[in-house]
């Protein structure tokens, strides 16, 4: 098997940036968001 | 900066969270820690939206705070612990079952070898396609600077990864001496 070494560092940076974001991220957006409006 | 402005940031600030992630794994090389970096940097673009000019990049602003998070972290780090090398060392090692593939986990252990600023500047260049005058902005250094650490880095990893001849690291070229036989 022949491969670049740039594009194992893409696929391997690729596979990092598919995974699932996690809930939290959404819940502290809508937490800022929130507080932005009671204020 | 207005409500509107924030509700504009939210959906920018949701998509770019996939990249920073991975900015931020490939940085310190711990998901918990990644995640904690990227969580601060949210709060962070959120509080200081106003020191964001509209109509520049988003995601270049968004890496600039989450790089400086990382390098005032680690100053701090290196101050208050004896061994940072050692305990960085260990804790850059990927395991296997985080990322499966054993390929990759070579990889990733040859990436983790090399030196902070080395790595940031492979991966924002080589990975995320930034240009070298971009990520010069983002890291606060000259582009020359990060074209050196740019080619050391790809020169050290190559070593690593034990690759012989010249590499091409361009995308879509496939030159024969870029070409690399690997051993499996």
């Amino acid at each position: 098997m022949r491969i670049l070494l740039g594009q194992r560092l893409r696929a391997v940076y690729a596979s990092l940036v598919r995974e699932p974001v996690p809930e939290r991220f959404l819940e502290l957006l809508e937490r800022l968001e929130a507080t932005e409006k009671a204020s | 900066v207005s409500a509107q402005q924030h509700d504009s940031l939210c959906e920018p600030l949701i998509k770019a969270v996939p990249n920073l992630r991975a900015f931020a794994i490939s940085l310190c090389g711990d998901v918990d820690r990644a995640d904690d970096l990227v969580q601060e940097t949210l709060v962070k673009a959120w509080n200081s939206l106003a020191s964001f000019e509209q109509g520049t990049n988003l995601k270049a602003w968004l890496f600039t705070i989450l790089r400086n998070t990382y390098f005032s972290e680690c100053r701090k780090l290196r101050r208050e612990v004896k061994d940072p090398d050692g305990e960085l060392a260990a804790k850059l090692s990927v395991s296997p079952e985080q990322h499966g593939h054993m390929d990759m986990v070579d990889f990733n252990a040859a990436l983790a070898k090399l030196s902070d600023d080395q790595r940031e500047a492979l991966i924002l260049v080589g990975a995320e396609g930034f240009s070298y005058e971009e990520v010069a902005r983002i890291c606060g250094c000259a582009v020359g600077t990060v074209k050196s650490r740019v080619n050391r880095a790809r020169v050290r990893l190559a070593e690593l990864l034990q690759v012989e001849g010249t590499i091409d690291w361009e995308a879509g070229k496939t030159r024969r001496s870029a070409m690399i036989e690997t051993a499996r």
